[in-house]
Order: C-alpha cells, then sequence, then structure tokens
C-alpha cells in the first residue's frame, strides 16, 4: 500500500497500529531500545526512512507465566529479565542479560532487540552482533513469535537466522515475543569476551537441566554466526547421572562432558566459508574456553551430590510465579493476553537447520506434552 | 592508509540507497579499521560548519520536534534527525554540556543521564525517545551537593571526564540503597570507565557520600 506522507517517527501504544504502520511502510526501522542501532547512527551508517518505536507498547514488554511455558515479550528489557522473580525460574536467561553491557545500558536494551540487530534479508553484510541473549534461548528451546499485519509466524529462534547470521524477518514483520518452557532445573549462562559493547564474545555457553525429562541441553555461541546446540554431549550425559539420587557418580563425567561441548564447536567451524570463524580468536583458545566453560557449568549446575533439594526449590518457585502472574498483571493493569497467537498445537519445524551442524529435528512438542511443567 | 582521510568515500551524507554502508568485516579490506571513528568525525565536522546535515538526492533526512523537559525547565527543540542521539540535542542543540561525549558505543558511561530518573545512556537513547519525558542531566545537581563535594574530594587528581556520569548513578545509588553495600556501589559503578584512577577512591568517594546524607537526614 503507497504511503503518500512517508513518517518520521511512530511511537504507537499497542500492538495493532504497529504492524499496520510497518506494513504501510516497510522501510520502517524498529527501534525498541536503540542501544544497537544507535552504534550504528553515531558511527554514520544507519540513515533510517524513520523509525518504528515499540519501547511503548504494553503488550510486547513484560513475561506471562502460562501452565505450559513462560512467554516474554520481544520489548522486555535487560534490565526486566534480571528482576529476582525472573531469576528464579530462568536463572541462564537472567545471567546472559546481566552480561550485556551495563546497568544503564541494560535499562533500555530489549532481547528482541538484541536478537534482531545485525544484517537483515536482502541487505547487504553488516557486522555481527555479540546476540548473548540467543545461546541462552537456544538451549532453552525458545520460538520466536513473529506478526505481520496479517499472519502469525513462530520459528526456533535459531531459525530466525541464515547460515551467515543474517536475520530472516520478512518486510513488515515483526517479532513479538519469545515462548519458552517454564524452567523447573538448574541454568547457567557463561561468557568470555568484553563487557558487552558492540564486539563479538569468544565463548558464550548456556546450559539448561530439565531434572522431569532428564534432560540436558547446552548451546554454545560466538564462535560461528550462530549458536548452536551440541546435543551429542547432553545425550551422552543424560545415562551418566544418577537422577533418582541427585548425584554424578563418576568425577570423569565433568571432564567428559566437556570435551564432548568443545568438539561440538568444529561442526560449525568445518561447515563450509559461512559458518568460519568470524574473529581473530585462535580456535584452540576457543576450544579450550568452551571446555573450561562447560566443565565449570555442569559442577554448578549438577554438583557431585545432593542436588534433589534445589530442584525442588525450583519447582515451588515455578509454581509461584504461575499462580501470581495472572493475579499481579491484573492488579497492575498490564495486559493479559500474550502478544502469541495461541498455544503451539503441532510440531514447528525448520527446514534447513541440519546445515548449521546442530539440530535436525526440532520439534516443539504437542499442548500438554511438554513435560516440563509438573 | 591515505584513503581513510578521503571524507568521500564515508560521509554518510553522499547519496546511498541503502541505509547501511555495505562494508563487509570478513572481507579483511583495509577499510574497515577506519570506519568506526571516521564517521562521527565527518557527521561532527559537518554539522558544526552547516548545521543539521543536508537531505541527500536519495531521499530527506527524516526530522521530528521534540518537546521534552530538560532539568525541571520545558524545552522544544524542532528539525531533530530521527537517529540523532539524547546526547547530541543536549549537548549541541540546548548547550547541556555536563554529560560527556566519550565512546558513542555504550561502553564508557560518561553519557549517563536519567530518563525519567531511570539512568540511560545518552549516546545509544535516540532523542526522539525523550519525547514527553523529564530528562535530567548532571547540571540539575551543580557541584554543592554531598556527592559532588564527595567525588571531588577523592578523584579530583583525575582529568573528570567521567565524573558527571559517576555523580548521577551515585545519586540514583543512594537514592535507591542510602547505605550500599561495597559490591553494590562496584555493581553500580561498573558501567564507568576511568583512566586515570584506581576504583578504590570512587568507593571511598560514595561512602563518603551516604554518611554525607545520612547525616543531613
Amino acid at each position: 500500500m503507497p504511503v503518500s506522507t512517508p513518517v518520521a517517527a511512530l511511537r504507537p501504544t499497542e500492538l495493532e497500529p504497529a504492524v499496520e504502520a510497518l506494513a504501510a511502510q516497510p522501510d520502517l526501522c524498529v527501534l525498541a531500545g536503540g542501544t544497537e542501532l544507535m552504534v550504528l547512527a553515531n558511527a554514520g551508517r544507519l540513515r533510517p526512512g524513520g523509525f518504528l518505536l515499540i519501547d511503548r507498547i504494553p503488550e510486547l514488554r513484560g513475561v506471562w507465566f502460562t501452565e505450559q511455558e513462560v512467554i516474554i515479550g520481544a520489548a522486555t528489557t535487560c534490565a526486566d529479565l534480571t528482576h529476582p522473580d525472573l531469576r528464579a525460574v530462568l536463572p541462564a536467561l537472567a545471567q546472559a542479560a546481566r552480561a550485556i553491557g551495563s546497568a544503564a545500558l541494560r535499562t533500555r536494551a530489549t532481547l528482541g532487540g538484541n536478537l534482531a540487530s545485525g544484517k537483515r534479508l536482502g541487505g547487504g553484510p553488516a557486522p555481527l552482533p555479540g546476540r548473548d541473549m540467543l545461546t541462552t534461548l537456544i538451549a532453552l528451546g525458545a520460538v520466536a513469535v513473529c506478526r505481520t499485519r496479517h499472519d502469525w509466524r513462530q520459528v526456533p529462534v535459531a531459525g530466525l537466522y541464515a547460515r551467515d547470521g543474517g536475520v530472516q524477518l520478512q518486510p513488515g514483520e515483526l517479532i513479538t515475543a519469545f515462548r519458552l518452557p517454564l524452567g523447573t532445573g538448574q541454568q547457567g549462562f557463561m561468557k568470555i569476551g568484553t563487557r558487552g559493547g558492540p564486539g563479538r564474545p569468544v565463548l558464550t555457553l548456556a546450559l539448561v537441566v530439565d531434572p522431569s525429562t532428564r534432560q540436558v541441553a547446552c548451546a554454545i555461541g560466538g564462535h560461528g554466526p550462530v549458536p548452536a546446540r551440541v546435543d551429542h554431549a547432553g545425550q551422552w550425559l543424560q545415562a551418566h547421572v544418577d537422577w533418582e539420587a541427585g548425584a554424578i557418580p563418576d568425577p570423569g563425567t565433568y571432564q567428559t562432558f566437556a570435551r564432548l561441548v568443545a568438539e561440538g564447536l568444529l561442526a560449525p567451524l568445518t561447515a563450509g566459508p559461512a559458518g568460519a570463524s568470524t574473529s581473530r580468536i585462535p580456535d584452540e583458545y576457543r576450544r579450550q574456553a568452551a571446555e573450561v566453560c562447560a566443565r565449570r557449568a555442569l559442577v554448578r549446575a549438577l554438583p557431585p551430590s545432593g542436588w534433589l533439594e534445589q530442584v525442588k526449590q525450583y519447582q515451588i518457585k515455578a509454581e509461584l510465579m504461575r499462580a501470581r502472574s495472572a493475579v499481579e498483571r491484573a492488579e497492575r493493569g498490564l495486559p493479559q493476553a500474550p502478544p502469541v497467537p495461541g498455544p503451539i498445537t503441532g510440531p514447528i519445524n525448520v527446514p534447513g537447520l541440519g546445515a548449521l551442524g546442530a539440530r535436525t529435528d526440532i520439534t516443539i512438542p504437542a499442548q500438554g506434552n511438554g513435560g516440563r511443567a509438573q | 592508509m591515505s584513503e581513510a582521510h578521503d571524507f568521500d568515500q564515508y560521509d554518510f551524507l553522499s547519496a546511498d540507497s541503502s541505509n547501511e554502508l555495505e562494508i563487509d568485516p570478513l572481507a579483511g579490506s583495509g577499510t574497515y579499521t577506519v570506519v568506526s571513528s571516521l564517521p562521527s568525525q565527518v557527521q561532527h565536522a559537518a554539522e558544526a560548519v552547516a548545521g543539521p546535515p543536508i537531505p541527500p538526492a536519495s531521499g530527506p533526512f527524516a526530522t521530528v520536534s521534540i518537546r521534552c523537559t530538560v532539568n525541571g525547565e520545558p524545552v522544544e527543540v524542532p528539525e531533530v534527525w530521527v537517529a540523532d542521539s539524547l546526547l547530541f540535542v543536549l549537548r549541541d542543540r540546548l548547550g547541556r554540556t555536563a554529560a560527556k561525549d566519550g565512546c558513542g558505543e555504550g561502553e564508557c558511561g560518561a553519557c549517563l543521564v536519567l530518563l525519567d530518573g531511570e539512568p540511560v545512556l545518552g549516546c545509544l537513547t535516540p532523542a526522539l525517545v525523550a519525547e514527553g519525558s523529564s530528562v535530567t542531566t548532571p547540571e540539575a545537581y551543580g557541584d554543592g551537593d554531598e556527592v559532588s563535594g564527595a567525588l571531588a574530594a577523592h578523584c579530583g587528581a583525575g582529568c573528570g571526564y567521567c565524573l558527571p556520569g559517576i555523580g548521577l548513578t551515585t545519586r540514583a545509588l543512594l537514592a535507591r540503597q542510602p547505605e550500599p553495600s561495597e559490591a553494590a556501589i562496584r555493581e553500580s559503578l561498573s558501567g564507568h570507565l576511568c583512566r586515570c584512577l584506581p576504583p578504590g577512591h570512587f568507593i571511598d568517594a560514595v561512602n563518603e557520600a551516604a554518611q554525607a546524607v545520612k547525616r543531613r537526614g
């Protein structure tokens, strides 16, 4: 739809006008916090036709707890994500948010902005931002919810990116939320690199334990354009943990797990030019970093014994958050409905994701079969 | 690196149909290294000479008019480019120069201002976000309060470039936690880079300011 007078800046307070404006004027640059875009603008490398500000849309900011999942609005700030309530149930996400920049930067930096910044579909090459939150979201098995004027699209977060790391958002498409299983187990996030800022980290690692399904998911990032899950390490670990007693009997387990995770770095590195290392960090250093991070993360998440009590605490906190969520939203006058089209009812597949050398069989369990929540 | 000083090559005013200049970080060409610093110099130089940027042939520069409150005083700034930073508008359009222009990338914390009471980085906050909001710059406190006094006493040996931002952070911290622990002080000051002094001076200053504020009651 042609528009006679292009808009310089729009700041809607609801989602509908936002997606309509984006459909009418696809060259509008979506700006949530601006902490990535303004770095480019300050350097004279961004000249937007106009800005669509999404920082005052209540539907896009906040966290919803439902029976099966947690839904996080795309414009939720990193400062929001470090809130103690959220840290109690999604510690890896809180730690990843805490690793971004300084406190003043986190008041504006948003989860969606961290994932959507950087090169776009059809756009020229642009530096790849750190996207530290992405590693954690991939380990958590998060699904991104995108909205155009007429359509919803749901895709596992890794599916938002092309092999070279470019964001695959269609014109007029807006990320509205991320849905992830409510954590009921130990999690951890580690980062080696400079403190926030525009530089890419040497390595990011997220570890997510789900005691109810006895699964350990680990994702590593920083080595290539897109972080990847190292499922073989998690699968190997599954049989080496005494889930009943809450213990890891063999002390050698930690080192073997770490080595398996570090081997996971090799897959994207050998996947071709697009998967090649994007920084000057020697691969051997990064491999060692991955090994050390994986071992530490596992020791903290699953110490040699005595973590059953901790798991119980996580489950209690998760229950509490679920119970409080709707009540608190009503009390504070926040929107009750999250910006998603409804519960996920079928498998979501990403064709071609196997090319990343990571998962080839990404499916989202049907509703009621999440296995995570009780 | 003579091409590094060829302004035409990097001038963001020159006609270019895409929003982002196409620079390939993987290409390994010599041009990539200079890009992070040069265009901001170009931009500042262009604006110092000729005012706001001139619209290029490929399309107009989107500008807006902004009304907000700065240190309690209502202001209106016309013709603000949508991607102008709040810091630029405060310093170059409104003359409030206490917040400093440091790295322009969100690393140093020298540009910290309060937006509706929340600490934000002036250089990474678009000015149009301040529309209808209340902005507090370090000028609001002058140099007469306890925090300024303590910072001057303990950190006066430094160059002072980081101090306006640190002062605002300290005031925000003390408003939140009147008796902050050392860990809380370190955490809140971690977003400010100082190349002159070790952190101990700043921790002493914040502790002294906290005691002085407490004595005043």
